[in-house]
């Protein structure tokens, strides 16, 4: 199950952070390689929906971007410890929705 | 409606976020499998049609898979008709299929007999063919097919029928397992149940109906019509 939900009209752009200091205790940052996709609702890969990535201390952001109206993405954040090389994830259910009510 | 609103309906019941993605999947599939479980055959969306051509002197193809001249049909139910013709004819010709059983073909014709196939029986995914073919021939099954709910939110496209024509049957065939599973309130998976027992009985009136229109000749076992009975053998349902 995703570690989040989050709903998303069409043309909003979310920008979404993960801090992953409780899950690399032993890195102080995290390096260039972190890296954030994400796969629609069958399983196969969607780069549209996600912006360039940026990371910051511990912190990985990511841009959330467009999608298909009625579609639920998982976008897979991916943050590797510079010191350790350990990798840890954190997933984010992106339902992608145009009608008002839903959000 | 599409993928995504019927998702939506049946997480609104259990709150938008309680119940995981994966197991909403997992349930709306097992709601189309009990829908098309109970068809008798099929329903009209699970019509397809399957060319094929037989090897000469081998009797068997593998319906699932596409080994040896296999039919590669994963999703297959439960054949409708089978025709053959010669690769030059351009006029199919009937081969029996599902009226007679393997031990009945088998003392039906020599077991070194070939020629252009009477008879086809279906052995659990293997499709026999009496006599054995002596030649190439030109092969198409009609058939029923188990459907997957879609993937990914294609509704919309309408290209699926269940989704977009019966979605509420979906629904509340989700709604009964995440009433059992996510909520144990048997209470209210019985609801759902009868619900979805209605839903199941609306499609199968409707399949029914447009199956009669295409296919099904209604005729009466005695009476005045009783001579009618030799057309069009296999195709008639006796009232």
């Amino acid at each position: 199950m995703a570690n989040e939900v989050i709903f998303k009209h069409v043309n909003d752009e979310h920008l979404h952070t993960v801090d992953f200091t409780d899950d690399l205790p032993d890195d102080t940052t995290i390096s260039a390689s972190s890296v954030v996709s994400a796969v629609d609702s069958g399983g196969t890969a969607d780069a549209t929906v996600v912006g360039t990535a940026t990371q910051s201390g511990m912190v990985l952001s990511c841009p959330l971007i467009a999608g298909t109206n009625g579609e639920d993405y998982l976008v897979t954040f991916t943050g590797r410890g510079t010191t350790t090389s350990r990798d840890a994830t954190k997933t984010v259910e992106m339902r992608v929705r145009n009608k008002t009510g839903i959000i | 409606m599409n993928l995504g609103e019927v998702k939506d309906v049946v997480r609104e019941h259990f709150g938008r976020v309680g119940w995981s993605t994966t197991m909403l999947d997992l349930a709306l599939g097992s709601a189309r499998r009990e829908i098309e479980k109970h068809a008798e055959g099929g329903y009209y969306w699970m019509r397809a049609t399957k060319s094929f051509s037989t090897v000469a002197a081998q009797q068997d193809y593998s319906i699932t898979t596409s080994a040896s001249g296999g039919l590669d049909l994963a999703d297959f139910k439960d054949a409708r008709a089978l025709k053959v013709k010669t690769t030059t004819d351009t006029v199919w010709s009937d081969v029996s299929v599902g009226e007679v059983t393997q031990e009945e073909a088998e003392s039906m014709f020599a077991t070194d007999e070939t020629t252009m196939p009477l008879v086809a029986v279906i052995d659990n995914v293997t499709l026999k063919l009496f006599p054995v073919p002596d030649v190439v021939y030109d092969m198409k099954l009609w058939h029923w097919e188990w459907t997957d709910n879609p993937t990914t939110n294609t509704g919309a496209t309408g290209t699926d029928e269940l989704t977009e024509r019966f979605p509420e049957a979906l629904i509340f065939g989700a709604l009964v397992w995440g009433s059992e599973q996510f909520e144990h309130n048997s209470q209210d998976a019985d609801r759902w149940a009868q619900k979805f027992h209605e839903q199941r009985a609306l499609i199968h009136r409707h399949s029914l109906e447009r199956e009669r229109q295409d296919r099904l000749i209604f005729t009466p076992m005695s009476g005045p019509y009783d001579g009618r009975r030799r057309t069009s053998l296999g195709r008639q349902v006796w009232v």
